[in-house]
């Protein structure tokens, strides 16, 4: 399995934390274990390290936290996007379509590229 | 024979997150957080059914460094850090202060009130607000005393500020010879007086110093997210 960059990992966690959390509010274990199942195991954050990132999430306003009471009866501090962050996450979208897209015109072998 | 003691999950875990507050580098909230993930990480080895300590040990690694976690926390967390480093030294100048200050009010207070008794003036209205002033400041100093027991212990505790504390003192008395050739409790209060402004001035330095210090240190910092 190729291993990705931690530069590449980097950059992508804002718009892929995003995306976990558009579709219900979760928490740190559980965004790890949904990021390594999706990502078939390319992307797996620190166990530790995911925290200090998803508290700068919070300070951008892009997500909000709050305590809950799981079934176990244990403590845990649940994650949800904000309206910024929905915004945030149209917009990483977007920009990430057209990374996509010009990545993938170069790479076609027969696509014509002029040099001026 | 040898006998194993049983291994405490419960107790690894408040060890683990003691240590974690030990660092000053967490919030409270941050480290019930942590806590629970650590937790979720015991609960997933529990099908593995290995020993609690093996399991212990597997989620703690899985945490990742203690260091590695507290520097990425350190960024996020930067004026609680930041002032949970500075927090010591804070207060130890803050005594410092308090103690140059009730030395230098004690050395001078003591001064004026000799010189007006060699006066004959002892029941001027200055004697009495020299008198007060003096008793204020004792009583003063003693009650700072008194209220941060604890906190003289702590903030007394880097040595710089004890040793630089007892040069100023020694240099106040090596001082008075060399200025005015004897010495008398008169000159000794002008002098405490002006190694008051020093030692005011050395504090901002030392301030200054550790600021400056934790900024470098933390821009030094080189740490992964993952």
């Amino acid at each position: 399995m190729a291993k990705l960059s931690k530069e590449l990992i980097g950059a992508t966690s804002i718009p892929i934390i995003l995306s976990v959390l558009e579709r219900q509010p979760s928490y740190g274990y559980e965004i790890i274990q949904a990021v390594k199942e999706v990502s078939e195991g390319y992307i797996t954050y620190g166990d530790g390290t995911i925290y200090p990132v998803l508290h700068k999430m919070e300070k951008q306003e892009l997500i909000e936290s709050y305590w809950e009471v799981a079934e176990n009866g244990r403590k845990r501090k649940y994650y949800k996007l904000c309206e910024k962050g929905k915004s945030q996450l149209a917009s990483e979208q977007e920009n990430w379509q057209i990374i996509h897209q010009i990545i993938a015109k170069l790479w076609r072998l027969d696509h014509p590229l002029t040099f001026s | 024979m040898e006998t194993r003691s049983p291994f405490d999950l419960q107790l690894a875990v408040e060890d683990w997150r003691n240590q974690l507050l030990r660092t000053g580098l967490f919030k409270l909230d941050d480290v019930d957080e942590l806590e629970s993930h650590l937790l979720d990480e015991l609960d997933s080895l529990s099908p593995m059914q290995i020993e609690d300590k093996e399991r212990f040990l597997i989620a703690r690694s899985r945490m990742g460094r203690l260091d590695v976690i507290a520097a990425e926390y350190a960024k996020v967390n930067v004026s609680h850090s930041l002032l949970k480093k500075l927090e010591p030294y804070v207060k130890g100048a803050l005594i410092y202060v308090t103690l140059s200050a009730c030395l230098g009010f004690l050395v001078a207070g003591v001064g004026v009130l000799t010189k007006l008794w060699n006066q004959g003036e002892m029941l001027t209205y200055s004697t009495i607000g020299s008198g007060i002033a003096f008793v204020a400041a004792l009583a003063f100093g003693i009650l700072q005393l008194y209220k941060r027991k604890r906190l003289l212990k702590v903030a007394l505790h880097p040595l710089f500020l004890i040793v630089s504390f007892l040069l100023s003192k020694i240099g106040t008395f090596m001082i008075v010879p060399i200025l005015y050739g004897r010495v008398n409790i008169e000159s000794l209060s002008k002098v405490a007086l002006h190694v008051s402004i020093n030692n005011l001035l050395f504090l901002v330095c030392i301030l200054l110093f550790f600021i400056k210090m934790m900024i470098s240190k933390r821009s030094k910092m080189t740490t992964s997210f993952v």
